[in-house]
């Protein structure tokens, strides 16, 4: 035993074979402390997604930019695939909106709406705290949620 | 079979990566089987009597449901609302309040008479 | 989130396992039936990029996208690989180790096990995931649903999403993926990164099973994919671990070449490269690093080497000239540094901090464990063994990565100095590395145990 012991000891041969087994042994110590804790912040992970409900599932980071789901499960469903859309943000309350709300509620919504396509010039608006009489002609609010969002459409 | 054997044994080790590979699932399991959510789940066929409503139809728009309403209003249907499906994204045209399932089936017939053809669902809402 | 979506979803990915199995048996051939299962995972991470890279060439040059394409695609990859082993033959597999694992199987099982219940728990958590990853909804998916409602690159939709120059493989899988399960669910498509995760675990391990005791490469391996990074995004539908294996398996493949000699190890590294490339930005940065690893390893046998890893390199960016062309004609920039070339000098005080904050990412614990020190101190023990072409190339990947890391935060001022990925990709950055060490690791450590020279003549 001792002799095997000495062989790990001489150099170089030796010392590389017991770095090695160390940094083996290092590992499978890290590997053995690291599993349990994986597998338990993927169970907490697999649960968590099984709590959210279906719209919250869909939606994602939605959630933290769309103040309200309706208006773009509205939009999504009034408007055509091959339709278009336009946001308009504005500065009136938006109940439930957060710092995120007016900065990419236009990205998230270009994600969510696909395949219709953001169009400065869409009879279709979303309307975020914005001024309905000041985005076009002719607008009538097809949708709102009385609180600050709302789904317009103006003549094109 | 010695400890060397065991080693060196395929079948052993195809053993522990089998035993591992179902310890999981299983493991998992004991939890209840794997959902596979879906819009669906939102609806609740009433089994039993109790707090029961009417199911005219499931709408993606509140725009679109709202025509159902007005229309099912304009019958005579004047309880008829629109609310939201408790978390599947849509939103239904229903007829609250009755107290059992035969009342809810009496309400199906005559409904049918008109073209109107709605389930009959638990209301949690109540 | 429904069983055919998951269903799409197995068969896309099986027609991606067999492409690769023809490439791979055309290339160097199988033993037998354990040896296709034993280099499974090298076979389907193969298909995948080689089927990927195609994708890409046909959608800039206008192919209808559609589920039939990606069919015709991986089909069209294995009839290649068949006619090209009828009309050419196939090279000589040579001497290679056998296809049985090293040291007690038993060890094998157990590392096998670990690596099973694992990759179970990582499938358990994203079936259900919602698209909460930022770069996922916000540019990544996007592309992938502009491919898959639209059938192609549709010009204007691109030229609005955040990333306009980054290269469309991964949109292009995930609409591969939207394809075969009728439907653009980005709630199962976290499971599509399921799929190339395994398929890198079983990749080394199936290469380096024949050539590492079980004792010294089921902890390394296993230890790279445990780390908190990789445990939290490995199934974002994003670029970065797609780069990641990509990367890490072309560097343990070349690796392999260098000692081994054996043509498919270096094809095959050309084509992940490719893929790598196709995927994000930085892969050009990290195939340069690696290339310019194997050509100085090599240069004792620069009359051998030299000349087949010019043609790799070479082979590996031709098709992402595609995507060069496409992006470039139609003026879209942001592809070159801030400060980019001399420039760099009007910035030196970036300089040491961006080294310093790459060696920090490199070397949390938090992020990463243990495993850079490991990779470090493997690569001073092959030496120490006597070994010098392959600690000398892992040496040489490993500085020329932490260079490439610290290019990027001091050729981009804007970056500020910090490791909040939110603010600075330096973590995601040094996530190549880590996963090159998983692979390269146990073969290191392989190597310092035997105390050989490596190499022949």
């Amino acid at each position: 035993m001792t002799g095997r012991l000495k062989e790990f000891l001489t150099w170089p041969y030796g010392i590389a074979r017991l770095g090695a087994a160390l940094c083996a042994a290092v590992a499978a110590v890290a590997v053995l402390v690291e599993l349990p804790r994986a597998l338990d912040r993927l169970g907490d992970r697999a649960e968590a997604s099984s709590k959210l409900t279906y719209e919250d599932r869909e939606m994602g980071a939605g959630l933290g930019v769309v103040a309200d789901q309706r208006a773009l499960r509205e939009a999504r469903a009034l408007i055509p695939a091959d339709g278009s859309y336009d946001v308009v943000t504005g500065p009136a309350a938006i109940r439930g909106a957060t710092g995120l709300t007016r900065d990419f509620i236009e990205a998230f919504a270009a994600s969510f709406l696909l395949p219709r396509r953001h169009s400065n010039s869409s009879p279709w608006v979303l309307c975020y705290g914005c001024d309905a009489d000041s985005v076009g002609e002719d607008v009538r609010v097809v949708w709102t949620n009385g609180e600050g969002v709302s789904l317009l459409r103006r003549r094109a | 079979m010695t400890f060397s054997d065991v080693l060196h044994s395929r079948r052993a080790a195809w053993g522990v990566v089998l035993a591992a590979g179902l310890a999981y699932p299983l493991l998992a399991l004991a939890g209840g089987a794997p959902r596979f959510p879906s819009v669906e789940d939102c609806e609740h066929p009433a089994t039993s009597d109790g707090k029961v409503m009417l199911v005219y139809g499931y709408f993606d728009s509140v725009v679109r449901a709202g025509e159902l309403r007005d229309r099912l209003r304009g019958l005579g249907y004047e309880h008829a609302e629109v609310q939201g499906d408790g978390g599947c994204g849509r939103v239904r045209v229903v007829v609250r309040g009755y107290p059992d399932l035969e009342g809810a089936d009496d309400a199906v017939s005559e409904a049918s008479r008109v073209g109107l053809h709605p389930t009959v669902e638990a209301d949690f809402a109540s | 989130m429904s069983v055919g979506a998951l269903i799409g979803l197995v068969a896309l990915n099986t027609l991606f396992l067999a492409a690769g199995t023809s490439l791979v048996w055309a290339l160097r051939g199988f033993r037998g039936p354990s040896e296709v299962a034993r280099l499974a995972g090298l076979s389907y991470l193969l298909g995948l990029a080689v089927c990927s890279v195609l994708l890409v060439v046909e959608l800039v040059v206008g192919v209808p996208f559609g589920a039939g394409l990606v069919v015709a695609n991986c089909v069209a990859v294995a009839v290649a690989a068949v006619l090209a082993t009828r009309l050419l033959g196939r090279p000589r597999t040579g001497e290679e180790p056998g296809p049985n694992a090293v040291g007690p199987v038993l060890l094998t099982g157990a590392g096998a096990a670990l690596a099973v219940v694992f990759l179970e728990a990582m499938f358990r958590a994203g079936r259900l995931a919602g698209l909460f990853e930022w770069d996922a909804m916000s540019f990544w998916v996007p592309k992938a649903k502009v491919i898959y409602f639209l059938g192609g690159l549709d010009e204007r939709l691109f030229l609005e999403i955040p990333g306009q120059s980054y290269p469309p493989l991964v949109p292009g899988f995930q609409a591969s993926a939207f394809a075969f399960m009728g439907d653009a669910d980005v709630v199962t498509v976290h499971l599509l990164f399921w799929f190339p995760l395994v398929a890198f675990v079983a990749a080394v391990a199936g290469l380096l099973a024949p050539r590492v005791p079980a004792l010294l490469l089921w902890p390394l391996l296993l230890l790279g994919v445990l780390t908190p990074e990789v445990v939290d995004r490995a199934l974002a539908p994003q670029a970065d671990l797609l780069l990641d294996y990509f990367v890490a398996l072309a560097a343990l493949l070349v690796a392999l070449w260098l000692v081994e000699r054996q043509t498919y190890q270096l094809v095959t590294a050309a084509a992940l490269l490719s893929a790598a490339m196709l995927t994000k930005r930085e892969g050009y940065l990290l195939t340069a690093c690696i290339g310019a690893a194997a050509l100085i390893a090599s240069w004792r046998e620069w009359r051998w080497a030299w000349p087949r890893l010019a043609v790799a390199l070479v082979v590996a960016f031709v098709p992402t000239l595609s995507w060069r062309i496409w992006f470039t004609s139609r003026d879209i920039r942001g592809e070159a540094p801030e400060a980019g070339g001399l420039g760099l000098f009007d910035h030196l005080d970036r300089a040491w901090p961006s080294l310093r904050l790459a060696l920090s990412a490199l070397f949390d614990a938090d992020l990463w464990l243990v495993a850079a020190p490991l990779g470090v101190l493997a690569v001073v023990l092959a030496f120490v063994a006597g070994a010098r072409r392959l600690p000398a190339y892992a040496a040489l990947v490993t500085l020329f990565m932490v260079a490439g890391f610290t290019w990027v935060t001091w050729s981009f001022p804007s970056l500020p100095i910090t490791k909040d990925g939110a603010l600075n990709p330096i973590v995601r950055l040094t996530g190549s590395l880590i996963l090159t060490f998983a692979a390269l690791v146990p073969l290191l450590l392989a190597t310092a145990w035997r105390g050989e020279r490596e190499g022949r003549a």
